[in-house]
Order: C-alpha cells, then structure tokens, then sequence
C-alpha cells in the first residue's frame, strides 16, 4: 500500500473510495460487487495488486451476477494499476477538502438506504450541502442519510432545457407550490425545466431541495445554474455519482437521471421532446415503480410531445400540485374528483421571480378597453400584432398603454413581445361588468 | 520659369487647398513631384505629359520640379492633374501668367488630353483659394450647388487652354440631363441601388400596426429601432420604409450630405444633392473601416457617415461581426465619428438613425414559435452578441410577427404613406420649433428640464424603476420615447400615463434577451 496517506483516521476509507471512484475501465457495477466485500482500501489494493482477478465469488441475486464476474475475472489490470500508480492520494483528500464534499461508499457507514435498495446503486457518492447542519455536526457519517429520511416526500420534476413559457411556469408554479408544503423537489440541475423547477423551490425555502448533477460536486455546469446551485449549497443537498473536479462526459447524463429517478418518489414530467433525457428518465422510474405523471401540453407544441405520450401510455396527468399529492400519497382528493382547481395557494407568476404572497382578495376592477385586450390575450403566449389584430378599433398607442396597465396589474406577463394571460386573469376571476371608460 | 497655381485636394469628406508650383529650368531632363503625393498622384507626371502631347500642346526636354504645397500633408488622387498641367505650360510660357490669375483648377487628366470627373468636387471647390474654378463639365450638376465661387468647365485641355487664352468662350454653368459619370474605378451602380428604387413604401406592408407604429415613432423622434422577427415576418420591408415617412432634407442638410457622398465617390444624381435622407443597409461582412470610415491614404467616409442626417439599416444585425456592432456605440451617442491614423485624425459627421433588425434565435423562429431548434447554449451564445450598452442604445424595440393569412389578402390599409409622414412631419415640426431639436437627441439635462411629466406617469415610472423593469440607464430612454408619443398625439411637453405606457412596451420587447444578457 502506498505509504502517502496521512488522512485523520476514519478518513482513509473516504478517499481511497474517491480514487476509486476516479478510475475508468472498471464500472459501477463491478465496484458495487466488490465494495461489498471489501473496504475500498482492500479494493485499491486488490486492482493494484492484480490479485481482483483471482478472487472466488459466491453468485448472488443482487450485485454478483455472472456477468459482473465474468467482467472481474477479465478486468484489465494493467491499465488500472497505470491510473492507480499515477494517482497522489493526498491531492485527492485536498480536493475533497476544498470541494466540501462528503463521501459515501456503498456499504459504508451512512450511505443512503434509499441508494442501497435501488436496483442499480452508486458505488461512490459525493455531496454537498445543508451548510448548517454540517456545521452543527462535522463528524456525524450519518447526516445525509438522517436528513433524506426525514424528508416528508422526494418529487422529481424534470424536463427539456428548451422549455417553453408555459413548462417554464409550470415548473415553477410546482416547484414553489411544493415547497411549501415541505416537500423536496429534486431535479437535475440543467437549464429549461430543472432550472425552473429549482427557482421556484428556493423562492419558497421551507423545504430541502436537492439537485443531482452530473459532474463533480464543484464543477457547475451550465454556469448559468449558479444562483440555484449557490442556494441548495446553502439550504438543500448536491448529490453527485463523480469525484470532484470530474467534468461532463455524455454518458453521465443518464446516469444522473436514474439517481434522480432513485431519490424520488414521484417523477413529474414537465415538457419533453419524444426523445430525450426526460423520457429515458421516465421509463427509469417507471422500471422502479415510481409513480410517473406528466403535465398534458398542447398537441402543437414540440416540446409537449413526449409528456402527452407519458399520458397517453397511462402517465397520470398533473394538471395541479394537489395531482402530485395524491401521487405521494398525501391526499386523496385530486383536481379530477373535486372538479374545480384548488385555490390553495398563489404562485409566482410573471416572470419566475419574485412570487406574489399577498392573496388577491380585492376584485379585480377594469376598464372596458383593458377587459376587451385582456380577453384578446390566450393563455398561451400571444404575439403583440395578434392582439393589435383582434382589436382592429382601438389605436395601437391605446393597446399598448393598456397592456402596460394590465401588466403593472399582474394579469398578463410578457416576454419578448409574446403575452400571455396569468392565472390571476382566469374568466371566472374577472369581472363580470367592465366600469365604463376611464376613472 | 516659376509658376503657382492653385487647387485643392480631399482628406476625408472637407477639402484642403493647395499650391501647385511648377519649376522648368535647364538641366539634365527630368520630372519629379515632392510634396508628399500618393501613387495616384505620382503617376499624374504620365499622365501630364501624354495629354500635352495629345492635346498638340509642347512638351520640353528640360528640368520639371512640382511642388505640392504645403510639402508637409500628404496628397492624393489624381485630381492635381489639370493643375500641374496648367502650371506646366505657365512655366513653359504657353499660358502668361496674367491669364491663370486668380483660377483654381480641378480634374483629373486621361491621356487623351480629356479632363474627367473626381469625387468631392464640392468640397474641392470650397477649399481652392481662387475666385473662380474650373472643374470637369461632368461636375456640372455637383458644382451647381456653389454659390461663392465662380465656377467654369472644360471638357478637354486644348479646348481649357483656348479658353484660357479667350481664343473661345467657357462652357456654360448648366445642367445637363445626363447623370454624371465617374472613372470605372468607383462604383457606380450602388447609389441608384441605395437612393431609388430600394425604397420602400408604408403602403406595400400589410398588417403589421406594430411595426408601422414603431416606425412612426422612431421617424418622429430619430429614434433607433431594433426589430426582432422570424425570417419573411417583413423586418425589411418596414425598415425600408422608413425613408419614404421621413420629411426631405433642408438645403443645408442637402449640401452636407452632397459632399459626404460626393467625396465617397458617389453621383448625386440629376438634381446635383441628395433631397431624401440617405439609406444605407451595408451586408454584414462589410469591415469596421468600411463602416466607421478610414483607410490607408485617402481617409472615406463610413457607412455611418454616408447615412448622415439619414437611416443606416443594418439587417441580420447579429451576423455583424461584434467588433463593428461595438464600434458604433462612440459615434451613436456623439453623432460625429473621429477616426485616428499615424498620418491625420479627421472628423466626419454622423448623425444617423440606426434601424436594425434581427431573428430572435440562431435558427429564426423564435422560442415561442413551437419550432424552434435552438438548444439553450446556442440561444445564450447568439444574445451574447449584442452587449447591454449596445442594446440600450435602442429606444425602441420590438418584435415583430409573421403577419397572419388574414392580414395578408386583407387589402384595407390603416394609414396611406402620406398621411403618416404629415404626421411625422408636423411632429418634427413641433419639437424642433419647441425643443430646437428631436427627442432623441436630447442630453440628460434636457431631459429632465424639458419634458413634464403628470403625477400618474411619474407613479408608473416609479412602480417599474422600483420592481426592476426599468433601469436608470433606460429611464431617460423610455421619457424621451414618450414624449415623441405625446407630440405625435398632439399635446407636446405634457407626457401622461398612457405615453409612458407605450414607450415601455416599445422598450420592453425584449427584456428577455437583455436579462439573458445580464446573465451571462
């Protein structure tokens, strides 16, 4: 054993299964079989040793099936004695230290049960997070394990980067609606609908949302995630399958979404194109019994495809936060059944920022010329000629200003000359009466 | 013998005058030009001498010395041609002095003893120290504009010199009906292409109140516009159709704008000056020299200089390589351009309307469109084009839609080309008799001193200063947008609610990109 380790005790196994987790050409799968064995420092040193191919196993149902076997007995030691002899461990226990990741090895002490009874476990996992009990409890090799148990419930909201307006306030409307119920969102940390997700789970801030990303814990990828990734650093957990510094690679995106698939216990599909890491996500969770639901889209938009067939194979639809209640088993009254939109809570709505805590209990008073551009507005996004169109009479000046109003009033949102009518705006909100003309 | 005659020749668009001495003396044979001249106007010696011989006038065997005076800045082209020639026969005693007294010549010599057309020959005449010029009879139409100068033309050096020697009378200071032609060399084909048929008319657009609005208000105020649409949602179109709202040029405009482009090198056409605001919609490769204005030797007036007092167009506005798009921010805000080389540091005027037009995403559809293939990098990549003070110099921006079937076989017209450039012209009118110049060109003292706002407008400015909407950069924008609405509604000065509301919405379009930005 190399003699350049000089880690606090009960550190040493932590890094030797970093380095492990560091290695190409031997996969998860084969760690998985022999970190239940052995400690990772009797791994490294069997792959250094080259003894790992000598070694008699007992078939088993679980993780020693004949083909990993076969893949031990064939394993190219040479090569990985190359990348073990390279490796400096104490570079490695540095990383970790800087990275503040927490490691945890299959088998070790605190390594998630939620992992240990997923049909395909991480060997290694990496994680970041939850600043303050961390701080409270340095030593503790349980803390990950403790705190998503303790979680009330796991929902996996994923879907396209290239979301749309209306996946992008879906998101966020799940996102916050669920937090603040206390309920963790998990998704993957990526642009479009994940990010949106994220928004609007920290917005809220009573729960532990937890994002699975696919390259080291430190690495952030895309950059334009930082703000969320600065707040789950802060209040939530950042799970990662690879050690720090690891950059992206392609295959590590499926195998981020069967983490995310294994830390949920419902999955909701947002938008997703037929193809798409969303759908392989949905058949993982489907192959592992989690509740899959989709949210039903138009059948024009692209980006709705994939989710309206999630359906259509028997997805439950989501069309409210309390549909993913139900899916957890936290209710039993789904907007199906009560046939009405539960008026729970609000939402942000607009632009994904700030969210409107106040409850509109004034009525809503507008003007005839505002009530007749409000109804030209769909609730989908509408182009500005479209509206200036379906009001032939009125000038385009007038339009305009009253887009303005209705906007500073919150019942349309606009983003880059498209509106689209809020919630706030539904029909049966609006007056029934316009007040005549101008006050 | 000695002799001095004088001329002008061109840096940048404002000519610089000069003295052409001319030296024959006995020695052994020779011609040399000092003086720092160009290739061009080195070669002029070729030049002189086979258009002497073709024009059967002497040519000696002795010592030629020129001087271009001053010696120290340096001269170019070939527009020294007639006066070295002129100089040449003083000093050869075939002309006596007393008959090139108080006469500036300007033309480039062929070989035949022809005397052809320069560029600039506006700004050339002003700057000659003589009180009167003679000038290419092809400059006819240019030179009719001089009012202060006595100006004579000649078609061919024989015929000059009889003239000279009142053997014969000049030709006389009249138009001719033929358009002027330019040496090969310079383009003649683009200014029929940019002033003429590539104009559009508000009238060939259907639909489109949006656009037409905003290019209402950008011709009000000179405001800058960028549109933002699919490809065939008829960005263009609208663009160029700017020009035919836009009122004509003043007279004075018109003879600044004339020698800017006459010292590019471009004809005038029939009427000697350029009464309708110049367009120019320069292709997106084109150089940050060619839009800015430079070069080597002789300093060209850019794009931007040559849409003075009128609209430069830049389509496929994202295509622009970044470096140029950066560039136009100094001259956007000082409306004149100062380029700088080892040699000369000259200032063109421009004091242009930028019009631009873009897709909204690499792949033109737009995200909202439900057909967009661009993936998230990609669309960060194309917003990181533009930069942020590049885009808040736009006062308006809007996205403009693919018009709908309805709209396009609906044939009823809003409003007739005429009737909106009247509006536009009273607006103009109105702001320039009451603020002495557009909106758009007001400085921030001006701002706030010159336009009144009611207490309902200043609440809506405050409640979108204050939940991020507006920006302090983007308040006095958004007042200057709306106080041309105010004045195209007729209460000019008072700006209410509903003006600021507007002019948000023109800002507004695309807040989205200028947040995609902000993120980057």
């Amino acid at each position: 054993m190399p003699a350049i380790l000089q880690a606090p005790s009960g550190q040493e196994e932590q890094i030797y299964a970093t380095a492990l987790a560091s290695l190409a050409g031997i996969g998860r799968a084969t760690l998985v079989c022999l970190l239940e064995r052995f400690k990772p420092s009797q791994v490294f040193e069997l792959l250094r040793t080259g003894k790992v191919r000598s070694i008699d196993f007992e078939e088993s149902e679980s993780t020693c099936t004949k083909r990993i076997i076969s893949r031990i007995r064939g394993l190219d030691v040479e090569m990985i004695r190359r990348q073990l002899d390279g490796l400096v461990l104490s570079e490695l226990e540095g990383n970790l230290r800087t990275a503040k990741a927490g490691v945890h090895f299959y088998g070790g002490p605190g390594y998630p049960e939620l992992f240990a009874r997923d049909p395909e476990p991480p060997a290694v996992i990496f994680w970041k997070g939850l600043e303050e009990l961390s701080r409270q409890n340095p030593d503790e090799p349980r803390l990950l394990a403790s705190v998503l148990d303790g979680l009330t419930g796991r929902v996996g909201i994923v879907g396209t980067r290239n979301c749309s307006r209306y996946g992008r306030d879906c998101a966020v409307k799940f996102g916050y609606e669920l937090s603040t119920m206390g309920i963790s969102v998990v998704s993957g940390l990526a642009q479009g609908i994940d990010y949106w997700a994220h928004d609007g789970a920290i917005t809220c801030g009573d729960a532990t949302p937890i994002g699975v990303v696919a390259t080291g814990t430190d690495v952030i990828c895309p950059s334009s995630s930082k703000p969320i990734y600065d707040m789950l650093t802060r209040k939530g957990i950042v799970i990662s399958e690879y050690p720090p510094l690891a950059g992206l690679k392609p295959w590590h995106f499926p195998a981020r979404n069967r983490l995310i698939a294994a830390l949920s216990q419902v999955v909701v599909v947002v938008e997703s194109n037929l193809s798409g890491g969303a759908m392989g996500l949905a058949t993982m969770s489907l192959a592992r019994d989690i509740p899959t639901m989709a949210v039903p889209g138009s059948i024009f938009s692209l980006v709705s495809r994939g989710t309206n067939q999630l359906i259509y194979q028997g997805a439950s639809p989501v069309t409210d936060t309390t549909d993913i209640l139900v899916g957890l088993g936290l209710s039993h009254f789904s907007s199906r059944n009560t046939g009405s939109i539960s008026e729970s809570q609000s939402f942000p709505a607009g632009d994904g920022g700030q969210p409107s805590h106040e409850h509109d209990d004034q009525p809503i008073v507008l003007t005839e010329d505002q009530l007749r551009v409000l109804r030209s507005i769909d609730f989908e996004p509408t182009p500005t000629n479209a509206i200036l169109n379906r009001c032939p009479d009125l000038a385009v000046g007038a339009i305009h200003a009253v887009l303005c109003s209705l906007e500073g009033l919150g019942l349309v949102s606009p983003d880059q000359g498209w509106w689209t009518r809020t919630e706030k705006a539904r029909e049966d909100r609006l007056p029934i009466e316009s007040i005549c003309s101008d006050s | 013998m000695i002799s001095s005659v004088a001329s002008a020749c061109l840096l940048g668009v404002e000519g610089v005058p000069v003295t052409v001495e001319v030296h024959v003396s006995n020695g052994l044979p020779g011609f040399t030009i000092v003086g720092l001249p160009d290739a061009a106007c080195r070669e002029s010696r070729d030049r002189v001498r086979a258009a002497l011989l073709s024009s059967s006038l002497s040519w000696s065997t002795k010592r030629v010395t020129v001087n271009l005076a001053p010696s120290g800045t340096r001269k170019n082209g070939a527009g020294l041609d007639l006066a070295i020639a002129i100089g040449f026969l003083v000093s050869t005693g075939e002309l006596a002095h007393h008959q090139v007294r108080d006469i500036g010549f300007i033309g480039e010599l062929g070989l035949d003893g022809s005397i052809r057309a320069i560029p600039g020959v506006l700004s050339l005449i002003g700057a000659t120290r003589a009180k009167t010029v003679i000038v290419p009879v092809e400059c006819v139409v240019e030179a009719s504009i001089v009012k202060d100068k006595s100006v004579k033309f000649a078609r061919d050096l024989a015929e000059l010199v009889a003239a000279l020697k009142g053997l014969r009378t000049f030709r006389e200071n009249k138009p001719s009906r033929q358009p002027p032609k330019f040496p090969s060399g310079i383009d003649q084909s683009s200014p029929d292409l940019d002033r003429g048929y590539l104009y559009g008319d508000l009238d060939e657009i259907k639909g489109q109140r949006l656009g037409k609005r905003a290019l209402e208000i950008s011709a009000a105020g000179g405001h800058n516009l960028l549109m933002v649409g699919p490809p065939g949602s008829g960005k263009t179109m609208l663009a160029r159709a700017l020009v035919s709202i836009l009122p004509e040029l003043s007279f004075d405009q018109a003879v600044e704008v004339a020698k800017i482009h006459s010292a590019a090198g471009y004809s005038l056409g029939n009427l000697g000056r350029v009464h309708q605001p110049p367009f120019r919609s320069p292709h997106p490769s084109s150089s940050t020299v060619s839009i800015l204005g430079g070069g080597t030797n002789a300093m060209r007036p850019g794009e931007i200089s040559l849409a003075h007092f009128g609209v430069l167009f830049l389509d496929e506005f994202a295509e622009f390589p970044v470096k140029v798009l950066e560039s136009l921010r100094q001259p956007l805000e000082d409306r004149v351009i100062r380029v700088s080389r080892s040699s000369s540091s000259i200032t063109f005027p421009a004091n242009f309307q930028l019009v631009a037009a873009m897709n909204p995403c690499p792949c033109g559809e737009g995200t909202y469109s439900g057909s967009c293939r661009c993936n998230a990098a990609q669309l960060t990549r194309y917003a990181r084009r533009l930069s942020g003070p590049l885009l808040d110099r736009f006062d308006l921006r809007v996205t403009i839609a693919r018009p709908s079937p309805e709209e396009l076989v609906d044939a009823s017209c809003s409003e007739s080309t005429k009737q909106v450039a009247e509006k536009v012209a009273r607006a103009r009118q109105s702001q320039l008799s009451r603020f002495s110049k557009l909106s758009s060109q007001m400085n921030p003292s001006e701002v706030s001193r010159l336009i009144k706002t009611t207490p309902r407008a200043r609440r809506l400015l405050v409640r979108n200063l204050s939940n991020g909407n507006l920006s302090a950069r983007g308040l006095a924008r958004t007042k200057k947008v709306a106080l041309t609405i105010s004045v195209l509604d007729g209460v000019p000065g008072l700006v209410d609610e509903h003006h600021i509301g507007e002019a948000l919405e023109l800002r507004s379009g695309l807040s989205q990109l200028a947040r995609r930005l902000e993120a980057c």
